[in-house]
């Protein structure tokens, strides 16, 4: 759901991706290579991204990726199920 | 062959995208390397030190594809042609260890399906004749004893009209000397009621089997023969001509009527012929003739129901022929296939069965055993493929 919203900002290649991700959540996730490339080739079989090459801004070749549309429904969901949980969640705690 | 089966492997991997998969792989990776490098050059280390950090932090690039390899959906395929070619290989250079554990494991096999299959056609598949479970055999318990039971031409016809069977017949075996070729020989004949055939559901392979019409209860049966497949490639080498030809049987003309195929009594009787049913009292002063029987049991009647509702006709059977129904006794009605089951052999050949079953679970052990030792000799090499780091499945 994370890398889905990441990349629904705009087309994003895999090292980016891994940099943006640590700065956003403040290094509380650190993405590791080993657990980047699985993901992104899971989501581009179930047709939720699409990867096509490019150059990165210091002139490096890469390989940029875009949501599809079912990327865009498949994150809409994800994010409704998400909000649900942790309002649940935050409702417990403070409730308790 | 190793080089066709390679070459299979390949057109298949193109065919399933994986190598189109395996170098985007890579050269995402290497994408990947560059900007990780471009970055700790811009914090001001060397390019080779760049090189060499992030090469680490990425933790082992082949590692990496490893584990993107088997999140691809028919990663076990790949992984399962890996492991098979590693085996392959390693029986390979070592040829004695792999001819050991072929032979032992094809001792245990060869044993193990030859003795299920004696036990299949002894046991699970006894008889080759249509609605098997619906043939039963009768007999009576007599004070708690199962014997066999005779019954004369009338009580035959009785148990003919009981309403549990839709076919009984009769049966004996018996010689019949056969004569007008050549030597005279002895024939093993099977005698059945003439409705027998039809109801163990048995087609002829050439002419036709005999029927009621042939020997209605209480006549004369007509003198006709059907010859078993063994009796027919025996006499008659096979040709179909043998059908309306006559052989002396017993100094009586008999007329050749059908063939029955190779799977029909190919143990036991030669020739079968049709019980001669005639009802004649005057048999009684040396003792009535009397038979076997075995019946089809209708649809949804079970052997117990059966025995059930032929106590009646036993109680008078008792009334009338006490000498062969002793007071009290019981009917008692078997499938064919429990009569097979209760047989003296049946004990020693499921000990065969289950001996044979161990000799495949030693040849297993045997060969395990074999690879714990080849394991142990190959200690070493262990040691030094764990010491050179994380090695591919």
């Amino acid at each position: 759901m994370l890398v889905l919203r990441v990349i629904s900002r705009g087309p994003m290649h895999g090292w980016g991706l891994m940099k943006r991700l640590g700065e956003l959540t403040d290094h509380v996730f650190q993405v590791t290579p080993g657990g980047l490339f699985p993901a992104l080739q899971r989501l581009e079989e179930n047709g939720w991204i699409a990867g096509e090459w490019g150059l990165s801004e210091n002139n490096r070749k890469a390989r940029f990726y875009t949501l599809t549309k079912a990327g865009r429904r498949q994150l809409a969901k994800e994010a409704d199920h998400w909000k649900a949980i942790s309002v649940a969640v935050s409702r417990v705690m403070e409730g308790a | 062959m190793n080089r066709h089966a390679s070459r299979l492997v390949a057109m298949a991997r193109r065919w399933l995208g994986v190598d189109a998969r395996d170098r985007t792989l890579d050269a995402e990776l290497e994408s990947f390397l560059q900007h990780e490098m471009d970055a700790r050059i811009d914090e001001g280390m060397t390019p080779g030190e760049a090189r060499r950090t992030a090469l680490a932090s990425i933790g082992g690039i082949q590692h990496v594809k490893e584990r993107a390899r088997d999140a691809r959906t028919g990663a076990w395929l790949d992984a399962l042609w890996r492991d098979t070619s590693y085996a392959v290989r390693t029986l390979r250079r070592s040829p004695g260890f792999a001819a050991t554990a072929v032979v032992s494991l094809a001792g245990g096999i060869a044993a193990a399906t030859g003795l299920f299959s004696i036990v299949n056609a002894a046991l699970l598949h006894p008889f080759p004749f249509a609605d098997i479970n619906r043939i039963v055999t009768l007999g009576v318990i007599d004070k708690g004893t199962p014997r066999g039971l005779s019954v004369t031409a009338r009580q035959l016809v009785a148990l003919q009209h009981s309403e549990v069977f839709d076919g009984t017949f009769g049966l004996d075996s018996w010689g019949m000397t056969l004569t007008g070729q050549g030597l005279p020989e002895v024939v093993g004949t099977q005698y059945l009621s003439a409705n027998g055939l039809n109801v163990l559901g048995v087609p002829p392979l050439f002419g036709r089997v005999f029927n009621e019409v042939d020997g209605p209860a209480g006549e004369q049966p007509q003198r006709v023969v059907v010859l078993t497949y063994r009796f027919w490639q025996r006499h008659f080498g096979g040709r179909p001509e043998a059908v309306g030809q006559t052989l002396s049987l017993n100094r009586e003309p008999y007329t050749v009527i059908g063939v029955l195929p190779r799977q029909y009594f190919y143990t036991g009787p030669e020739i079968l012929v049709p019980l001669d049913l005639k009802f004649n009292l005057t048999f009684a002063s040396v003792g009535d003739r009397a038979w076997a029987v075995q019946a089809r049991l209708k649809r949804g009647v079970n052997p117990r129901m059966a025995e059930e509702r032929l106590q009646p006709l036993f109680d008078q059977f008792a009334k009338e022929d006490p000498q062969r129904f002793p007071k009290d006794v019981r009917p008692l009605v078997r499938t064919l296939v429990e009569t097979r089951r209760a047989a003296g052999f049946v004990p020693t050949l499921l000990l065969i069965f289950a001996a044979s079953m161990l000799l495949l679970l030693i040849a297993c052990a045997n060969v395990s055993i074999l690879l714990l030792a080849r394991g142990t000799s190959r200690a070493h090499e262990f040691a030094v493929r764990a010491a050179l780091g994380p090695v591919s499945k």
